[in-house]
């Protein structure tokens, strides 16, 4: 039975996403009981699921065959294959985890609007998008995940019906349909060469022919656009800008399973190592400066955080990109490590920030964050949770920003010291713009308007959502764990995950059921 | 696997760091005066800008700047078409990049 989670784990939200609108015209409370039972039991099917991949190994689903663990193309070379290890798994758990909560917290902070039944039902499709692009085990799978995710996402941007949202909506389509047009492209290339589209099957005939090379420019820029990262990071400030914080918060993860596509098929398909390590390396460096740069300049908070986003997912590449030109060296698994463990970090941090700003919008009800100042002395312990989250993204001991990044720092340091250096100084970089928005929103003395809103007495005030904040604390307390206990867990959850990216060989046998 | 992160020592020297820390706060003036000069901002000893808002704390790098952001953000997001293109030309650089593989 627990070998059907993996389908269940996808199914379960598919579901939810319809019924979860149909439930919504009877009741609110049974919609919302209907979407915590689906993420609830998707979670538990989750955490079964990765506890029997690090006790038995990594599990091949195939829909459609005699059996579903049979996804050898022998006989049928076109069938839906789903495949899970250690960090497909991992990376399935935890972001359930965030997309569990950050539901929870959207039921306070976006109880007013009435559209809710469409947006979630949208936010389930999009997690059965994320959760499909980690379990692709063939490409045509892969391309329809990545399609469900798009057009999950465009609808999320249109929440809140305005002219800014169509506008960010309309350019998120429009350039996601160009991308999915060439990921099919690049898939069809790889189909006409060899005959398949399972993953596993490509990577075992792969010749790496100048077709190959098209195909995987291809994919990989789709997937570097989902990704968001340097030259493809220019969808996100606008698309943040305009999107609800827990939509915002779905897109995060997203973001990161397209970097989780990306180095699967980099790794376990096509196999390079040096030049495309070294693009790669160079596109992360311009991506932390990018991030930083624009975000310098930026005035409103949404936008300078999605350009945070940007440069944090800088690390995360040039952790394992750096892995991919010394894979088995101790500094490049270690950089791999670093860039897995930062994948995770940055998932926690930048979605920390995201969420205490959609609480202060929440409270404060005004369109620029900027137009209040002194929220310190009303939120005290608002405040804090802001300082610790500012911390956590700039990478400041003790906190699991800095455990993971100093890994990275530490093992690129080892390939090239001009790496490590430039990705310090971007973090202190990133650390004046966060210096910036807390002065800006925390310090100073409080805004009239501020007073207004935040004064019990007036028919403005609006009291803080106490759901949000415990979801708040429970990331907050996350971030604190892993920082003061890294070592515990990576061993228990990066190393496998970081075992299973670079073993390429046991990838393909696992499926061929050699 | 090694880490050299060590967060209960980071700990102890934090709390040492903000004891020092501390005992400088409590020599430190004590007497302060709301709406006095104590309370102006010190821009180098000239006139602060006037109509520069608090949370611009970068305002004189920015401004050194304005030119090469000017010309960088300069209606990015207004077209369509922008984002296509810089969708094709990151395309061709990664294209490029993989053919040297």
């Amino acid at each position: 039975m627990a070998f059907h989670f993996i389908i269940l784990i996808i199914v379960f939200p598919l579901l939810g996403a319809f019924l979860s609108s149909l439930f919504g015209e009877f009741s609110k409370k049974a919609r919302n009981f209907l979407l915590v039972s689906i993420l609830l039991l998707t979670n538990i099917f989750s955490f079964i699921l990765y506890k029997l991949i690090i006790e038995k190994g990594a599990f091949v689903y195939s829909l459609g065959a005699k059996f579903p663990s049979l996804a050898s193309p022998d006989g049928f070379p076109v069938r839906i294959i789903l495949t899970v290890d250690a960090l497909s798994g991992f990376l399935a758990l935890i972001f359930l985890l965030i997309a569990s909560l950050t539901l929870l917290y959207s039921w306070e902070t976006l109880k007013k609007y009435s559209s809710l039944d469409k947006f979630y039902a949208l936010y389930l499709m999009l997690i059965v998008g994320i959760l499909g692009i980690l379990f692709s085990g063939d490409f045509f799978t892969l391309f329809v995940f990545y399609e469900i995710n798009s057009i999950a996402t465009t609808g999320l941007i249109t929440f809140f019906r305005n002219k800014e949202c169509f506008k960010a909506a309309f350019h998120y389509l429009a350039v996601f349909a160009v991308s999915s047009l060439f990921l099919l492209l690049g898939v069809s290339i790889l189909y006409g060469q060899y005959g398949f589209l399972n993953m596993a099957v490509i990577a075992h005939y792969l010749q790496f022919s100048f077709l190959d090379k098209i195909a995987l420019s291809l994919i990989g820029s789709a997937l570097l656009l989902k990704a968001g990262l340097f030259p493809f990071y220019f969808w996100k400030p606008e698309t943040y800008k305009a999107s609800s914080v827990p939509a915002i918060i779905l897109f995060i993860i997203s973001s990161l399973s397209g970097v989780y596509a990306l180095f699967r098929i980099a790794f376990d398909v096509f196999g390079l190592n040096i030049v495309f390590g070294w693009i790669l390396i160079l596109f992360s460096i311009l991506s932390i400066f990018t991030g930083v740069f624009f975000a310098l300049k930026e005035d409103r908070v949404k936008r300078i955080l999605a350009y945070l986003a940007v440069s944090e997912l800088g690390y995360i590449i040039l952790g394992i990109s750096s892995g991919f030109l010394a894979p088995n060296a101790d500094f490049g698994f270690r950089a791999i490590q670093g860039g897995l463990f930062h994948i995770v970090n940055d998932a926690l941090d930048v979605s920390l920030l995201f969420l205490i700003i959609g609480v202060i919008i929440y409270i404060s009800k005004v369109k620029n964050i900027f137009e209040i100042r002194g929220l310190a002395h009303k939120k005290p312990f608002l405040s804090g949770l802001f300082l610790l989250g500012v911390l956590a993204v700039s990478g400041m001991p003790p906190l699991n920003g800095f455990a993971s990044k100093i890994i990275i720092f530490e093992s690129v340091f080892r390939l090239n010291p001009a790496l490590a250096i430039a990705a310090i100084l971007g973090s202190i970089l990133i650390l004046a713009v966060l210096i910036k928005v807390f002065a800006s929103i925390f310090l100073g003395e409080p805004t009239n308007r501020l007073q207004q809103r935040l004064d019990l007495k007036t028919k403005n005030y609006q009291p803080v959502p106490k759901l949000a904040i415990i979801v708040i604390s429970i990331f907050a307390m996350s971030m604190v764990l892993i920082g003061f206990f890294p070592k515990q867990f990576v061993n228990s959850f990066i190393n496998p995950a970081a075992k299973a990216l670079i073993s390429r060989q046991s990838y393909i046998n696992n499926v061929l059921c050699k | 696997m090694q880490i050299i992160w060590q967060p209960k020592i980071a700990l102890i020297s934090f709390l040492l760091i903000f004891f020092v820390i501390y005992l400088f706060y409590l020599i430190g003036e004590k007497r302060y005066m709301k709406g006095t000069s104590q309370t102006i901002s010190y821009f180098s000893g000239q006139e602060p800008p006037k109509n520069i808002k608090l949370g611009n704390i970068y305002w004189g790098f920015l401004k050194d700047l304005e030119k090469l952001y000017g010309f960088l953000i300069k209606d990015k997001e207004e077209n369509t078409n922008n984002y296509i293109f810089l969708f094709i030309f990151g395309l061709i650089i990664f294209f490029l990049g993989v053919c040297l593989i």
